[in-house]
């Protein structure tokens, strides 16, 4: 199974994803903001990263960007969570690096899926 | 005399003293027993938090205290507007059995309004759509706090059937929705709202058209691009004419590319016209490219700056004639504003 980190600010949401995502059998992490977030990924190396996009300290496209900026985290899933669903946020979202794009309020069943497709095609791609 | 006056001195200040310290030991007193009950209520709730998550995955808690159970029902409440799908409707399911829903429909009639305020939020947060009726004629009451909250809760349930109440509510008279509030609550009801707004597209009230056009611009509702079309053409309300070509742009549809163009040449509002630049842009058809250039002789100089951009993106080939343009116009704009300069200069000279 695979190691997640998350990256969000509000527990509820937070907590609710690493609920379920642990259930899957994968291990969680959580941080909540953007920069101990940054900190945990480049500590921890998860295999995808769940990343809210409104956050203090550092906003979930900036992390993207710092994180697509560095090789050894050009190939980590990242999915977007997050309530803006503007054409143009989800068009700042790819063009920031992110791989898929989960929009509030979501399914947590549905999450769980795009979080397992994910890492399906992450593996197949490193084949 | 001067026993008598520090007496009554003495006699208005004691008490006084007496009673300020009294004043600030009292809200002492509050504070910290807001902040104990405060984290008391935070530490239940990370207590129960877990058995939140449970029941999202449907299964019921069973060995919970009453105190217990009505933190789990507030947690319930604040996650449920987050959730979609079948998770939600376990969550819902559970604020039903508790009894929440029926009580907050009771509370509607309240007499005491922040009581009907709250009772619509809640109805709102639980996605309990058998109470939109009920919610709906909140949206005239006599306070306005229970009218916004009706309208949001209305919006928190997409109840679209909401939408002609939403939007009547915004031009009451007297007891008016914000329409920020009202135009939020509809755009959360999604696309099923469309076919009511277009039937107000027509309406009397100028306001209303414009919040209409633009909401079905959000909404990306390609079945009204003709209404807009019509408006661009026929409409006599500056705002409306703007809203209507802002809409047609979000929509996007190259159907709206005549019209729009049409009302660029010939609007004589400027707000109207940097809208149809605007709109053009988005749509990004090719037709466009003729009636830019034209504009970049617009009499309003914020409307050929819009022109110029749209059309550097659109045809990068004219990027010299963009260019021509603007320096031009700019050469013109600090020619003037020399001569105003240096007017006075030259007539202290004379003098």
């Amino acid at each position: 199974m695979a190691r997640i980190l998350i990256i969000d600010d509000e527990p509820g949401m937070r907590d609710l994803a690493a609920f379920k995502l642990t259930r899957q059998g994968h291990e969680v992490h959580t941080e909540g903001d953007g920069e101990a977030g940054l900190a945990a990924a480049r500590q921890l190396h998860p295999d995808l990263i769940l990343l809210d996009w409104m956050m203090p300290r550092l906003t979930g496209i900036e992390v993207c960007l710092a994180l697509r900026a560095d090789p050894e985290f050009e190939a980590t899933p990242i999915i977007l969570l997050t309530a803006r669903a503007q054409e143009n946020d989800l068009q700042r979202g790819f063009a920031a690096g992110a791989n898929d794009y989960v929009v509030k309020p979501f399914s947590p069943r549905e999450l769980v899926t795009r979080v397992a497709a994910t890492l399906a095609r992450s593996a197949a791609a490193l084949k | 005399m001067i026993t008598l006056g520090t007496g009554f001195t003495s006699w208005v200040l004691i008490p006084l003293s007496v009673l300020i310290c009294l004043l600030v030991v009292l809200a002492a007193v509050a504070r910290s027993v807001r902040t104990v009950r405060s984290r008391r209520r935070r530490l239940r709730q990370e207590r129960v938090r877990p058995y939140l998550f449970e029941l999202i995955d449907g299964e019921h808690p069973d060995d919970l205290d009453p105190s217990g159970m009505r933190a789990l029902d507030v947690l319930a409440l604040d996650l449920l507007p987050q959730l979609r799908g079948a998770d939600r409707e376990n969550l819902r399911g559970f604020l039903a059995d508790r009894g929440l829903v029926h009580r907050a429909r009771r509370q509607l009639f309240s007499r005491r309004s922040a009581v009907r305020a709250e009772a619509a939020e809640m109805l709102g947060s639980a996605g309990d759509p058998g109470s939109a009726p009920m919610i709906r004629e909140l949206l005239l009451d006599r306070d306005p706090r229970v009218r916004i909250c009706a309208a949001r809760a209305l919006g928190r349930l997409g109840d679209a059937a909401s939408t002609g109440d939403l939007l009547t509510s915004v031009t009451h008279p007297t007891r008016p929705v914000p329409s920020g509030v009202a135009a939020m609550a509809v755009l959360r009801s999604g696309v099923a709202s469309a076919p009511a707004l277009r039937d107000r597209l027509a309406g009397p009230d100028p306001v209303l058209r414009a919040l209409c056009a633009e909401l079905l611009g959000h909404l990306g509702d390609l079945d009204a691009v003709p209404d807009l079309i019509a408006m661009l053409a026929h409409e006599a309300d500056p705002q409306v004419v703007a809203a209507a070509a802002r809409a047609a742009g979000r929509i996007g549809s190259p159907q709206a590319s005549v019209a729009l163009l049409h009302a660029l040449g010939t609007v004589p509002w400027p707000d109207a016209r940097a809208a149809a630049v605007w709109s053009l842009g988005a749509i990004g058809d090719p037709v466009a490219v003729e009636g830019l250039a034209q504009a970049l002789h617009d009499d309003e100089q914020g409307v050929a700056a819009a022109a110029a951009g749209v059309l550097a993106d659109l045809d990068p080939q004219r990027l010299a004639e963009v260019d021509c343009c603007l320096n031009a116009r700019m050469l013109a704009a600090a020619a003037l504003s020399g001569a105003s300069v240096l007017t006075p200069a030259l007539v202290g000279g004379s003098a």
